[in-house]
């Protein structure tokens, strides 16, 4: 893991995406606990409660889930449900463009076009 | 969120001739490392030495780990035992060895194991394989004389420490170092053990805060969990011609020639709505800084 | 047994064997060699008054300006259960050695003083040869308590003070008060005779429980009232 110190993302947002990636990439499995808080926090050289929030934003999207005394699980990840979650990130992503278009005035034409162009470009 | 308290205070009252310390409530978080911030003179020490029995001359009622009172600290030999503690100038007597601190702790304190202390003096260079143990505690270095005490407290088994000032003696690797010991004290509580430590280098001590308890003119004027804070205060930057509308909406504020600089509460930020700012999420220090600043009797310019 | 202990642990080795053991049996020996270097030189009472002064100020090494407010903080003592009582026991053991040290060296130079005895008595050693030999006895023993009494005295009265300087002037001030009474002593005793020295062993010896009793009640205070002194500590 990566940490930077200024770059703009606060530090348990960068802790939260690692470990995000790291579970629908499935290096961890179903039920397997995430390291705890606060060994985590000693590893990284971060505080406690930065790590805390970290895993509690984890929890917030369902990825994971916290047992009382013992730390945090990771949940279980169906093909579908992760499809979901990619496809969620997908819409997010595009709405977000399509309202910048409405600000910029842009047409759902000129948007569709530059969508394309995109596409082609990636492909390439 | 909720946290078991490691120590809690109600109406902690010390009245000195031309000072007072009077805090309402205390919490410090069990399973936490909590810092004590605050100008020279706003009761940082004074609250140290209350809480760790060094002055019993004040008014209130502590509580520790959630079952012993202040009065079982000094009639129940198993509290202070739990409670560790460090603090400036006078701490060992001046005339003790290094080895002479050894025997006394475990004279002292039960769970004081030699063994860790001897480790503790090789990893921190103070006496490595035993050299040096003839040395004077008062022929030692500011940064030595804070080693030793520091070996000395986490040569023992005890749930809290209470540091007083224990950054400020230090160079800047056995800073780091002691944020290390911290870490690694807190980790193998495994949410029993707890920090309370007073500093002035807040950014040194910055990576492993996790709860800030900010004095002035010896009362709280704020505290939570950092990253709360870092929510609730944001920095912001902006341009001259907007300073002057800004300046009664920022929480702090300083201007130059160029633009202006200042602390937000989250709360007013849609405020600014219209000027030309940069948000920022600040740091422990930036934000200490800005409630000191509110709260103190410097005259800033 | 327990202030024993606590007196050995609280307190560094070379203190104690310097303070308790070298210097007294140190200064016994001295006055014995100098007995035969300078045959008719008082050597007994030439050491018996440098001692003095000397052992007033090793309590400058191990208590030095322990009295003073911001000393009296011992901050780890307090941090901990036992803490006071430690020091406690260590203090009140010091005063017993104050009793201790200079029998030692008494009893030490004024038999190895009699090793060399030129007449049949100590009288030459004392410079006073017209009293008797039991009226030495009492002398001695009389010095021996004016001794004690005037070193708790003074380390009362030096705990308060700061510079090593002071308590040497100090010392040296006390020692001649000291000397003018043993002096006096010894002048009375040897003109009206056993009954009033008698009389003043007695009076020396009722005022020195007054003292002790005093300076213990006091140390007890004085650790007591550490948790309550009105320092206003900067920061």
């Amino acid at each position: 893991m990566k940490l930077l110190q200024n770059s703009g993302v606060p530090i348990y947002q960068q802790i939260a995406d690692s470990f995000k990636a790291d579970i629908l990439a499935g290096k961890y499995r179903e039920g397997d606990y995430l390291p705890s808080i606060r060994s985590l926090a000693m590893e990284l050289k971060i505080s406690v409660i930065t790590t805390k929030k970290a895993y509690e934003q984890l929890e917030q999207v369902g990825l994971v889930t916290a047992v009382q005394g013992k730390g945090f699980y990771v949940n279980a990840q169906d093909s579908e449900m992760l499809q979901e979650q990619h496809l969620r990130k997908v819409e997010a992503s595009l709405s977000e463009a399509i309202q910048s278009a409405r600000v910029a005035g842009i047409s759902s034409g000129e948007l569709r076009s530059m969508l394309d162009a995109l596409l082609e470009m990636e492909e390439s | 969120m909720e946290v078991t308290s490691a120590i809690k205070g109600e109406k902690i009252y010390k009245k000195f001739k031309k000072f007072e310390l009077n805090i309402p409530e205390l919490n410090i978080p069990q399973g936490y490392a909590t810092a004590l911030i605050g100008e020279n003179g706003a009761g940082k020490t004074t609250l140290l030495n209350i809480l760790s029995g060094i002055r019993m001359d004040y008014k209130g009622n502590l509580l520790y780990f959630d079952k012993y009172t202040d009065k079982d600290r000094e009639f129940n030999p198993e509290v202070k035992d739990r409670i560790g503690y460090t603090g400036p100038g006078k701490y060992y007597l001046p005339q003790w060895t290094i080895g002479d601190v050894e025997q006394i702790s475990k004279l002292l304190f039960p769970s004081f194991s030699s063994e860790k202390f001897n480790q503790l003096c090789t990893d921190l260079a103070l006496s490595i394989n035993g050299e040096n143990r003839k040395k004077k505690n008062s022929n030692l270095s500011d940064g030595n004389k804070m080693k030793l005490m520091l070996s000395g407290v986490f040569a023992r088994d005890t749930d809290i420490l209470l540091l007083d000032e224990p950054a400020s003696p230090l160079d800047p690797l056995m800073r780091d170092k002691l944020c290390q010991m911290i870490s690694e004290y807190i980790e193998e509580g495994n949410g029993q053990k707890s920090v309370f430590f007073s500093t002035h280098n807040i950014s040194d001590m910055e990576n492993i805060t996790d709860y800030a308890i900010i004095m002035e003119n010896g009362t709280v004027v704020e505290e939570g969990f950092v990253e709360d804070l870092k929510e609730k205060y944001i920095l912001v930057k902006g341009e001259k011609e907007d300073a002057e509308k800004a300046k009664s909406i920022l929480y702090t504020i300083s201007t130059n020639s160029y633009g202006f600089e200042g602390v937000c509460l989250a709360e007013d930020l849609d405020k600014l709505a219209g000027m030309d700012v940069v948000e920022e999420t600040p740091s422990l220090y930036q934000i200490s800084v800005a409630v000191m600043k509110k709260n103190t009797k410097l005259v800033m310019r | 047994m327990r202030k024993l202990k606590n007196y050995f642990t609280l307190f560094n080795t070379t203190y104690m064997v310097v303070a308790d053991i070298l210097i007294p049996v140190g200064f016994a020996v001295a006055s014995l060699l100098l007995s035969f270097i300078f045959e008719s030189t008082p050597s007994f009472l030439i050491c018996f008054f440098i001692y003095m002064v000397v052992d007033g100020m090793t309590d400058y090494f191990a208590f030095g300006n322990i009295y003073q407010k911001n000393n009296m903080g011992m901050d780890y003592l307090k941090t901990s259960f036992e803490g006071m009582v430690v020091m406690k026991d260590a203090l009140h053991v010091d005063y017993f050695t104050r009793f201790i040290r200079p029998a030692i060296f008494m009893l030490l130079a004024w038999g190895l003083n009699s090793i060399n005895l030129k007449d049949d008595t100590l009288l030459n050693q004392l410079l006073v040869p017209w009293i008797g030999m039991k009226n030495i006895v009492l002398i001695v023993l009389e010095m021996y308590l004016a001794f004690v009494f005037m070193q708790i005295l003074l380390v009362n009265i030096d705990r308060y003070i700061s510079m090593a300087q002071t308590v040497y002037t100090l010392n040296s001030f006390v020692t001649l008060g000291a000397d003018a009474l043993i002096g006096f002593i010894v002048y009375q005793g040897a003109m009206h005779g056993t009954p009033v020295l008698i009389a003043i062993i007695v009076t020396t010896v009722a005022l020195l429980i007054v003292e002790a009793v005093i300076s213990i009640i006091h140390i007890d205070k004085k650790l007591q009232m550490s948790f309550y002194d009105e320092v206003e500590k900067e920061d």
